[in-house]
């Protein structure tokens, strides 16, 4: 066994445990939570210290034929582990976000607590196995099984209207992911047995490597471009479809405000801060490993997705008036910035957007978890009644100014350098692959979104940190337990520290460019067969 | 002709000897509360049974061989195996669950009797060579159910059966008249000889053929509940007791699929009818599944939901059967274009599609006799069958919400549970079908089974929000969930994880099951 499946196994027996001993003595299943979360951390963290050494060993770790077939020579799934860059920093994010969100649990649950940690700590097992899944049968089961707990944690610890909004989460996203599934099967089929007549060694036929060879030589097998590129485009629109829902962009978005909102703030955090990052994670995994050429050729309707995607969820911000449902529109918003620089296929903006990815995963974790604080502490979550939050609670009111500054891209905090790069990234792209419409870069669209987020964040900040003491407000109390204070601070210096010091994070970014196959510096990805 | 001889049919001798034994014993026992016995009696005889079936799978190989037994009028191979098992453990499950659950009922030696002999009848369909053995396997099978089905005789139930036994008799009528037509043109009844009469007869008589084929689909249309001969099912289910619920629909129904699978694939898989069947059973396919899971949507009463699920399912099934059956022609004219090759490639794909279908069949056994032993499992502790009853299901009965959990997302087809594996094997053989030439419809068919698919998650999704989602009411003062059901639903339960985690063992006995039919077909045909 490889370190890797540790990081299934760790969290997984953790959660049994939790739930178990939980049963006897209630208290002790959060401490149990805690420790595996932090055993889970240290060893993403070992793993990280081992594949630094020699990043290229990594990419496929284990594997151990799970279904076989006769008439197949290799298996038609195997269980199949391993981590590149990409992989290895949301391997990170995760673990760190989880014990954040175990630590914000702390205080904010108080009902059946060994069933919720029991549930957090599988969604742990899940989301970790979905980045080092390297067999995508594999990789859609740990994205399947991340629903489950999340339906339970939002139906069972949600706010008024949890029931709704779990079961939407649950048939939303399970639609958009049998749609990727049905992509991936077309792939499959069409890549039986192909291994013997390229001499190319398959782990199974669900392995990423294996398809993303089959695809670029599909022309070759097929003896017809037309035929090929029409294949790749029908099964690109599948899988994008499932991305698109979890990430998720208009259209695709109805379910997340309100899975967002109804649920609690410790399961809102991991929602918008991994669960919508599976999407951009496997976007770059199948849509930009495996299908390269039919991503680009979609660029257009993406880019314009994403663009409608960016504006019509921050003007939905802008006419929020409760407080949690203006930072989910927000987090939708700067997803949609993430795809935009994927499409641009630069290395820049691709590296912007994996650079993104990170930063808004902290960004959105502090947003939620302060904004939680004051749901809990004043009792409701109407922006209008949470006035004078900077006197009332100044602690936390100055921890969710300094979270919208952030968020809305002060230079200074890491959200400045992701947005920047992908900006960069999108200019550079334009009159290569880019189009414009109406002569108009499309790059050059994007830019007055930036000022409606400020405008968003600034006048909610208006009303609720700085505007007259709501009495709300005064009655509340100001104090911060020590469990809820250490996520904060955690989360605030790293968020300055990768706004100072980019560059640690950037190499990761670079060595997942390697790993995809690009060339740092080449404009568009060059065909290489291995 | 020595004992030994008989090997083949040993677990069906097993059965025999016990539901005689049951009935015999039930004479001798005087008070119904002792009567349970007759249960475990009855649990312990076809445990024998499932036994033997489970050595006899052992002691076949990959190759997918069939061995000829009493001059062919059984067919003893893997393929009939695998349905004797699926069968036995319906009945399994059912037996255990009905030892409480009909623990005060009057009658319970016929009531396990009866079931024995069904059972009995639905293991010798599967491995019938000759169509009098198929016929008359599933009028056993059915004339034991339409008793069963009456056994509470209050007035629902006695409606419910009423309506079970008028369709079921109708239907058996039908597919009488179906098979002597076809029996008219091919002057044998032996299912296997039949398919090679039939090429030279049916060039001449293909519309006696096609009227045949539309007479056996209706037929086993009602058997299979597909729409629009389905109207039986949804009353049935809801009105008879909870555990004969269980029985048609994990059993009975299977039955139906397993004629269905040996008629369609082995006598009417002829090229000059097959591609107009096809169509037909095709569009059935697609409605049944889009109606079944549309309809299950707006259910107030969770045994009609589950019944309509089940019609859904039905749907899905099929698909299995239109791959093989197509990649079966495809084959076949290969062969007769003498492309060895591809016709052992097409062979692969009817494999493959029947493979799927069989382990959907095996895992929706195991989920439908869970679920439906759920809902035994509450209303025998006093829970109505309302879904709006189920509210805070899991306070008043843990075990039993938690299983019923299993059983539906599973139904749904969530991954680490067994029905998102043979779901997924269905779309996969779909797929492999629909890119196969002339046969574009199969992947509308699995697209259909995708949205189908999501539909079926809200109604499924709903109950456990029933059971989860709602505040605990107050102390629960009813009885605590009965031992023996809750044993099946255990049982049940894990089999479903089990056959999520660790598919490959069920896949590799299903493909080699479908292989043994395929190949059987194969040696029959003229090439």
């Amino acid at each position: 066994m490889s370190p890797l499946s540790y990081l299934l196994l760790v969290p997984f027996t953790g959660a049994i445990l939790a739930f178990l001993v939980g049963r006897a003595n209630q208290g002790s299943s959060r401490y149990i939570a805690l420790l595996t979360s932090i055993i889970t951390l240290l060893i993403s963290v070992f793993i990280f210290i081992l594949w630094s050494q020699d990043p290229s060993k990594w990419y496929v770790a284990e594997a151990t034929p799970w279904i076989t077939m006769e008439y197949y020579n290799s298996p038609l799934v195997s269980f199949t582990l391993g981590i590149d860059g990409l992989s290895m920093a949301m391997v990170l994010l995760s673990a760190l976000l989880f014990v954040i969100a175990v630590v914000t649990s702390f205080e904010t649950i108080k009902t059946r607590v060994p069933t919720y940690y029991m549930l957090l700590l599988l969604i742990e097992t899940g989301l970790l196995g979905v980045f080092i899944s390297v067999d995508l049968f594999i990789f859609y089961i740990f994205w399947e099984i991340v629903l489950v707990p999340v339906f339970f944690l939002i139906g069972i610890w949600g706010g008024a209207n949890r029931q709704y909004a779990a079961l939407k989460v649950l048939i939303y996203t399970h639609l958009g992911s049998l749609a990727m599934f049905a992509g991936v099967l077309m792939m499959v089929l069409v890549g039986l047995n192909l291994d013997n007549v390229f001499g190319i060694r398959a782990h199974s036929y669900f392995d990423m490597n294996y398809l993303s060879n089959v695809m670029q030589n599909l022309p070759q097998v097929w003896q017809s471009d037309d035929r090929a590129f029409q294949f790749k485009s029908a099964v690109f629109i599948l899988v994008f479809i499932g991305f698109a829902f979890k990430i998720p962009l208009v259209p695709f978005h109805t379910w997340a405000p309100d899975a967002y909102v109804e649920a609690p703030a410790p399961v809102s955090l991991i929602l918008s801060g991994l669960l919508s990052k599976m999407g951009a994670y496997a976007l770059l995994r199948i849509g930009m490993n495996i299908l390269p050429d039919s991503f680009q050729a979609f660029i257009f309707p993406i880019t314009v997705l994403a663009i409608i995607s960016i504006f019509y969820t921050a003007f939905s911000a802008l006419a929020q008036k409760n407080i949690k449902r203006l930072i989910a529109y927000s987090s939708i918003s700067h997803m949609g910035l993430i795809v935009l620089g994927f499409a641009t296929f630069t290395s820049m903006g691709i590296k912007g957007s994996i650079f993104q990815m990170i930063s808004h995963g902290l960004i959105i974790a502090l947003l939620f978890i302060s904004c939680g604080m004051i749901i809990d502490r004043v009792g409701t979550d109407k922006i209008s009644n949470l006035g004078g939050l900077i006197t009332g609670m100044p602690l936390i009111g100055w921890v969710l100014v300094f979270a919208s500054m952030a968020s809305l891209g002060l230079p200074g905090l890491s959200g400045f350098i992701g947005e920047l790069t992908i900006l960069t990234g999108a200019f550079q792209a334009h009159g290569f692959l880019l189009p414009s419409i109406m002569g108009i870069p499309l790059a050059f669209i994007v830019i007055p979104s930036l000022a409606i987020t400020a405008g968003y964040y600034t006048w909610m900040l208006q009303r609720a940190a700085f505007g007259n003491l709501s009495p709300d407000v005064m009655k509340s109390r100001s104090a911060v337990a020590l469990s809820e204070s250490i996520p904060i601070v955690i989360l605030i210096v790293l968020i300055v520290y990768l706004g100072l010091f980019p560059s640690s994070l950037m190499d990761m970014a670079n060595q997942t460019l390697v790993a995809l196959k690009f060339s740092i510096g080449d404009f568009v990805r060059q065909f290489g067969v291995i | 002709m020595n004992l030994a001889d008989f090997a083949p049919i040993y677990p069906e001798l097993v059965l025999l000897v016990f539901s005689l034994l049951v009935l015999m014993l039930d004479l001798r026992i005087k008070r119904d509360k002792d009567k349970s016995l007759l249960g475990l009696i009855c649990a312990f005889g076809l445990i024998i049974a499932l036994y033997l079936v489970l050595m006899g799978i052992y002691g076949f190989d990959h190759s997918g061989q069939t061995q000829d037994v009493f001059n062919g009028l059984i067919k003893y191979n893997l393929f009939a195996l695998f349905f004797k098992l699926i069968f036995l453990i319906a009945a399994i499950l059912v037996v255990i669950g009905s030892m409480d659950y009909v623990r005060l009922d009057k009658n319970q030696g016929e009531y396990y009797g009866l079931l024995m002999f069904a059972t009995l009848g639905m293991m010798s369909i599967a491995q019938a060579g000759d169509i009098i053995l198929l016929y008359v396997g599933m009028e056993l099978a059915s004339i034991s159910t339409y008793a069963l089905a009456a056994f509470r005789k209050d007035r629902m139930n006695s409606e419910a059966a009423m309506k079970y036994f008028i369709v079921g008799a109708f239907s058996s009528g039908i597919i009488i008249f179906g098979i002597s037509l076809i029996y008219g043109l091919a002057g044998t009844t032996n299912i296997y000889e039949m398919g090679g009469m039939l090429d030279t007869t049916l060039a001449t008589h293909g519309p006696i053929g096609l009227l045949a084929a539309v007479l056996l689909i209706a037929g086993f249309g009602y058997k299979m509940s597909l729409v629009p001969f389905h109207m039986w099912a949804p009353d049935t289910y809801q009105g008879v007791p909870t555990t004969v619920s269980a029985f048609l629909s994990a059993g009975s129904k299977k039955m139906g699929f397993a004629a269905a699978f040996i008629i369609f694939l082995v006598v009417l898989n002829n090229s000059i009818i097959s591609s107009q069947w096809q169509i037909m059973l095709g569009v059935l396919a697609g409605a049944t599944m889009t109606y079944g899971n549309v309809v299950a949507t707006v259910q107030k009463d969770i045994k009609r939901m589950l019944a309509y699920s089940s019609v859904g399912q039905a749907g899905y099934i099929l698909v299995g059967l239109l791959v093989a059956s197509a990649a079966l022609d495809l084959s076949m004219q290969s062969l007769m274009a003498g492309q060895i090759p591809m016709g052992e490639f097409f062979n692969t794909i009817a494999v493959l599609g029947l493979g799927a279908a069989l382990f959907h069949i095996l895992t929706h056994t195991v989920m439908k006799a869970g679920a439906f032993l759920a809902v035994a499992s509450a209303s025998s502790i006093g829970i109505g069958d309302n879904i709006e009853d189920y509210k805070g299901l899991r306070y008043k009965a843990p075990i039993t919400a938690l299983a019923m959990s299993v059983f539906l997302l599973s139904l749904a087809g969530i991954p680490l549970f067994g029905g998102f594996v043979s779901k997924f094997l269905l779309l996969y053989a779909a797929i492999a079908g629909g890119l196969s030439p002339g046969f574009m419809w199969l992947l509308a068919l699995g697209g259909l089974l995708v949205v189908n698919s999501v539909i079926s998650l809200f109604y499924y999704g709903r109950v456990i929000i029933f059971m989860y989602f709602s505040p605990d009411e107050g102390g629960w003062a009813g009885m605590a969930e009965p031992g023996f059901l809750k044993i099946a639903l255990i049982v049940a339960a894990v089999m479903t994880i089990w056959m999520g985690i660790l598919p490959d063992i069920f896949v590799t006995l299903s493909m080699d099951a479908a292989k043994s039919l395929i190949i059987e077909i194969i040696s029959f045909s003229p090439f």
